[in-house]
């Protein structure tokens, strides 16, 4: 063990110039996109039909894929008509150590090869779980083929740690696992191929969850239906969560969070209620019966498992007058927001 | 790590060219963007000159790369990879997985037949030809086993000329290079190493 911590610590002194890692980053993009959620059709080629099996780990792929892009990234569909090609076979323009590849030309078309079971390679044998009884050492089709599916989406291999301890961050990797390493049989996107999806065609819907392989700021509002009132009076507040980042990214409205409406509370901010979702997406709201002149903010929390940043509004200031006897102003609601 | 291993071999020494013989037909079929299945592509025995992927197609286009910011943007395909620094042995890279220009291969890590032999601790490069520089590259030594390559032992990452480490163990290594030359083409290669003195 000393031995390989000095190794490491030659390796350091001797590059200087070495970089971080980029493991825990969006998948690399693989040129431009297709449309958002269009939905590409395939079919069997003709000369290079898959067994039954093989079909069906490629179909569940496709499933997979579809269930777990949370972006607005293609569907895929099995159509007879499709024309999109996907082989399984010998002739395969995979290079010579390829299990699988892909082509892609967006917005146009893709193709998919899958290499025969039993293909011997000058560093072993070939064999599919799903063809050959799934004996360890074999790869598992549905896994390879959501890699391959990915890269038709523009995803590029994911950059891993140099110790390699990320590679569960991503399917689309750089290279394939066997039967049992860790991963080997991963069958949904994992959160940095979802990262790059997100970045390139959007997040799926406005409650959709962003990746915590992304790092995305939010931006909160707040406002409140009167900022001059008597006391005990009721005040709606509305507040308002967005994404903030860049490009797909930027301006989307985030449902289903939690938002907590905080008050002044000596030098710092005290939560007085979680905010409800309101009808409108990205929208929250809270009524509270004042009694005292106070400050107010929304504030969103970083949540653990999404990767966006915590943010609060601008502070909202209610001035509360004393009860009157007679009859008292109304305020007017809106007019001071 | 259970992989499967050995079988028929391919001259170290021919490999590369082999290799890179495969990949420019590989990318040359996708030039022609052809679709798979109505002609399938024909691809020549390992140890003969790869035929052209020729399979004609009215629909698609061929992959237009981005316009090249250097002169390695312009590469076609991913270049061969030859270790320096070893003392004896083929030194050229077995490619295994890569991305480039709109096409893509998955290959599993992959430990080479033929070995290379190189001191503990000496200091290795990677020379690419066609000559290009990577954006960024991670290295990851794993020692062999009998099943192939085991779990990652130490690795380094950097960018520009590729500089690494021969590990100071003496022993049967295996040495994944993943390089990155921008625009979405990347390369992974892979050597065996025998490291003693």
């Amino acid at each position: 063990m000393s031995r390989r911590l000095g190794l490491l610590a030659a390796i350091v002194l001797a590059l200087g110039a070495a970089v971080p890692a980029t493991a825990h980053d969006p998948d690399p993009v693989l040129g431009d996109m297709f449309a958002q959620s269009k939905v590409l059709q395939y079919r069997w080629a003709a000369s290079g039909t898959p067994p039954t099996s093989m079909k069906n780990a490629i179909h569940d792929a496709r499933d997979d894929s579809n269930a777990s892009r949370k972006a607005k990234s293609p569907t895929f569909s099995y159509d007879t008509g499709g024309s999109n090609v996907v082989y399984y076979g010998t002739d395969v323009p995979c290079g010579l150590n390829g299990l699988a590849c892909f082509q892609r030309d967006p917005p146009g078309w893709f193709g998919m090869w899958f290499r025969e079971n039993g293909h011997r390679f000058d560093w072993g044998t070939l064999r599919w779980c799903e063809l050959s009884g799934a004996p360890d050492g074999c790869y598992d089709a549905e896994n390879i083929a959501l890699d391959e599916f990915g890269h038709v989406l523009g995803l590029g291999h994911h950059d891993n740690f140099a110790d390699d301890s990320d590679y569960r961050d991503a399917v689309v990797q750089t290279y394939s696992r066997t039967k049992p390493k860790a991963g080997y049989n991963a069958h949904v996107f994992g959160r940095c191929d979802v990262a790059t999806l997100q970045q390139q065609y959007d997040v799926l819907a406005s409650t959709t969850l962003y990746s915590t392989c992304l790092d995305v700021p939010t931006a909160a509002t707040l406002a409140a239906s009167s900022r001059s009132v008597t006391a005990g009076a009721m005040v709606t507040f509305t507040a308002t969560l967005t994404s903030d980042g860049t490009g797909r990214l930027s301006n989307n409205p985030m449902s289903g969070r939690t938002v907590v409406l905080q008050q002044r509370s000596g030098s710092g901010w005290a939560d007085v209620l979680t905010m409800n979702n309101a009808s409108a997406a990205g929208a929250y709201s809270a009524s509270l019966t004042v009694r005292a002149s106070q400050d107010y903010r929304a504030l969103f929390r970083k949540p653990s498992n999404e990767g966006v940043r915590t943010d609060f509004s601008a502070t909202v200031s209610i001035t509360v007058s004393a009860s009157c006897s007679g009859p008292c102003p109304q305020s007017i609601p809106g007019s001071d927001q | 790590m259970s992989r499967p291993v050995n079988a028929a071999t391919v001259s170290g020494a021919r490999r590369p060219a082999v290799i890179v013989g495969l990949v420019a037909a590989f990318l040359a079929g996708c030039g022609t963007g052809g679709l798979p299945g109505t002609t399938p592509p024909s691809i020549a025995p390992a140890t003969a000159t790869a035929s052209p992927l020729s399979t004609p197609s009215p629909t698609p286009a061929p992959p237009t790369p981005a316009p090249a910011a250097t002169a390695q943007a312009s590469l076609p395909e991913p270049p061969g990879a030859t270790l320096s620094g070893i003392v004896s042995g083929p030194g050229g890279g077995t490619l295994g997985s890569f991305t480039w220009n709109g096409a893509g291969s998955d290959a599993p890590w992959i430990v080479p037949p033929d070995a290379s032999r190189a001191a503990p601790g000496a200091a290795l490069g990677v020379a690419f030809e066609p000559a290009a520089s990577p954006v960024d590259w991670t290295a990851r030594w794993a020692p062999v086993t009998d099943a192939g390559a085991g779990d990652v032992a130490s690795g380094v990452d950097g960018s520009g000329p590729v500089a690494i480490v021969a590990p100071g163990d003496a022993g049967a290594w295996s040495l994944q290079l993943e390089a990155s030359f921008g625009q979405g083409r990347t390369g992974t290669w892979y050597w065996r190493l025998e490291v003693g003195p």
